[in-house]
Parts: C-alpha cells; structure tokens; sequence
C-alpha cells in the first residue's frame, strides 16, 4: 500500500505542509491514511472506527502542523502516530466498549496483518484488470469503484442518461468479474494466506 | 491431471465471493483514500484561517458588513434580524432605529419597514403578507419599494397614519434628517 520513505523525506513533507502546500497533502495522505488504518485494525479497532481515527489524525495533523517541531530523537511519522493514538483514544473514551491496547503491546495482529496484505494484493489485482479494459468499461468502472459514485453520478459525470449508465455499468462489471474470475492469482493469494495463518510470526507498525 | 488441466481447474476456481471481495477491497482502499483528502483539505482550510488571523493585517469584519452579507446570503431582510438583535420581543422603535443606523441601514430602508410594520399592525395586509413584505427587499431599488408601499399608507385609518408619522418622527430624529 505504501511505499519505502525515508525519513528524511518526511520532514521534507512536514516543510511543504507547513508551508500549505496541496501537493505535499496529497503525498502525506497516500502515505499516512493506510499506514494509521492498518495500525488501528491491529488494535483491534473495527473497520468503520479505524476509518474514522485514521481520516481525523490526518485533518488533525494538516490543521496543527505548525506546532510540530523536529527535535533530537523524534520524527515527523512518530508525531503523526501519536496524534492517531490521541484520536483513538478520544474515540475509545466516547465508546468505553473496546478494550484500548497500548501502542506497543500489538496483539493478536496477525490476522489483520495478513488481511492488510491480501487487501492490498487485491487491489493491486483490480487495478491491473481495470487498467488493461477498454476505455468505456473502465471510465465507468472507474467513477463507481474508486471514486464511489453511484449509477446516476456516473451519469451525470460522463454525460449520458441514466439508464445507459446502469446497462454499461452492469456490462462492465460483469467483464470485470469474467476478469477476475479466471485470474489465478486470486485464488494463489488466498492459499498463501492459509499457508500464513499457520505460521505465527511478531509483527510491528 | 495434466499441467493443463490443473491450471483450467484453477482457471475456473474463484468464487463469487472471492470476486467480490476483491473489488470491495479496491472500494474501500479508494474510499480512505478519498476520504482522507477530504480531510486534508479541511485541515489545509483550518490552517490558512489561522496563519491569516495572526497577519497584522487582518481586521475581522463589522458587525454591519457581516449582517447585510448574511441577510443578502440567505434572501432575507434585515428587518427581522435586527428585531431579533434588539433584545427584546417588541423593540421601541428607538431602538430599531438605532440598531439599523449602526449596521448602516439607510433611512428609506428604515421608512419601508416602518410602514410594512405600521400596515401588520392595524389589519391593513395579513401578518403573512406583512412578513412576506419585510423579507422580500435585500436593498437595492428601495425608492420603487418604498413608493409601492405607500400605497399602503392610503390605506390606513387615521390611528394608523397617526402611529407611523410618531414612529417616523422618532427614526427621523435619530438619523437627524
């Protein structure tokens, strides 16, 4: 989902937020909104809440950038995980229902870890399939699973009526799903996932 | 089973459901992402109010600017607002005069509410239509407006045409005209 940063790259981008720059937004959130999901799924946050705490810690941080200071021993992405925690705990003390699990003490994250992987294998999968469609499927397709529109947006958007919109999207889809029906990867990607569950291994952020 | 025929098998292995899973996989990771830009912007937002209140030349904005934007915002006079400002249920019209001559309301403006005031209270147009008379101005072309509702002023009996010469007097005192 994320790829390898520096951390030198990421006081870069705390420099570019503070100085508002959209550009540096973008980046913080294609790098952080996962990384803060996935940490919060292995506290054994539900999805729909970790969603939520990993959406707030990144208004949170855009908001208060200017109050983060580079010291000695301390970094931008250590800041930016406290703020998450901030957030979860602000939740946890609004729910009182989930058990709060302190940062170092991941438990059971195996599974959640070996979920992160196989969501991102997945989507890796979807993608190259939606890429590889011709350009009508793939516009609509497109608007509907990555931008979330519904049928009627689609529409709206590629400047078509309504029930064009609803005949291509369901044609679309269903090449979409021959796609994926026939790609052997998908099926590899759950056996190795079984393989995984038998092997328990520690884990971090 | 030959090579081949192992990977048809696999060919035709995946499940409906392994299927969906896989696309509401790539749903939801395009959803956080979207949400998460949302956010961003938000926060870009909070940031830029904030970096622009602590710029010397920052000035918030009057009370008066403030009111006419909301009322030209929203479609609605500002008659009602400042009643409501005033403090209390039933303004002295000394009051109301006062309070719009501090947001800058000009004297004809305050002569059209006055008689759209006057005309409500003695029966002359319903409380509805009185209303609809109070909200129905945002500010230009008040003469046209106030020549129309003179018409009103006909209408009145004498304890109205009364109430309303009073009322002006005292609106007229106060923006000293």
């Amino acid at each position: 989902m994320h790829n390898e940063t520096s951390c030198g790259d990421f006081e870069q981008m705390a420099v570019d937020l503070k100085r508002g720059s959209e550009k540096a937004c973008e980046e913080f959130v294609r790098k952080f909104v996962h990384r803060i999901y996935w940490l919060m799924r292995r506290r054994g946050w539900r999805q729909s809440a970790a969603e939520e705490i990993a959406v707030d810690t990144i208004e949170k941080v855009v908001e208060k950038i200017d109050q983060y200071e580079r010291k000695e021993g301390s970094a931008f992405e250590a800041w930016v995980f406290r703020i998450a925690d901030n957030e979860a705990n602000a939740l946890h003390r609004i729910e009182k229902r989930l058990q709060f699990v302190p940062l170092n003490e991941a438990i059971d994250s195996i599974a959640v870890e070996q979920e992160e992987a196989t969501e991102s294998v997945r989507d890796k999968i979807v993608r190259e399939h939606l890429a590889s469609m011709k350009s009508e499927d793939r516009e609509i397709l497109t608007l509907v699973i990555i931008r979330g529109m519904n049928a009627s947006e689609a529409a709206d958007e590629l400047k078509i009526e309504p029930p064009t919109a609803r005949k291509r999207l369901e044609r679309a889809k269903q090449r979409l799903r021959e796609k994926l029906e026939k790609d052997s990867r998908l099926i590899l990607d759950v056996q190795k996932r079984r393989v995984h569950e038998s092997t328990p291994r520690a884990c971090g952020i | 089973m030959n090579q081949r025929q192992e990977h048809a098998a696999y060919e035709n292995a995946n499940s409906p459901q392994l299927v969906d899973a896989a696309i509401e996989a790539t749903s939801r990771i395009a959803r956080l992402e979207r949400r998460g830009l949302q956010a961003a912007a938000r926060g870009l937002g909070l940031q830029r109010m904030k970096k622009r209140r602590k710029t010397l030349e920052f000035e918030p904005e009057s009370l008066a600017n403030y009111l006419r934007r909301l009322s030209e915002a929203a479609h609605v006079s500002l008659a009602p607002i400042l009643q409501r400002l005033c403090g209390s249920e039933l303004p002295t019209t000394g009051e109301w005069t006062r309070l719009a001559q501090s947001v800058g309301m000009t004297f004809a403006e305050v002569k059209v509410y006055l008689r759209v005031e006057i005309a409500g209270k003695f029966g002359v147009v319903g409380w509805d239509s009185a209303n609809r008379l109070r909200a129905g101005r945002g500010g230009a072309d008040w003469e046209h407006y106030a020549a129309a509702l003179s018409k009103l002023e006909e209408m009145l009996d004498d304890d109205g045409k009364e109430e309303l010469r009073r009322m002006e007097e005292i609106a007229r005192a106060n923006y000293g005209v």
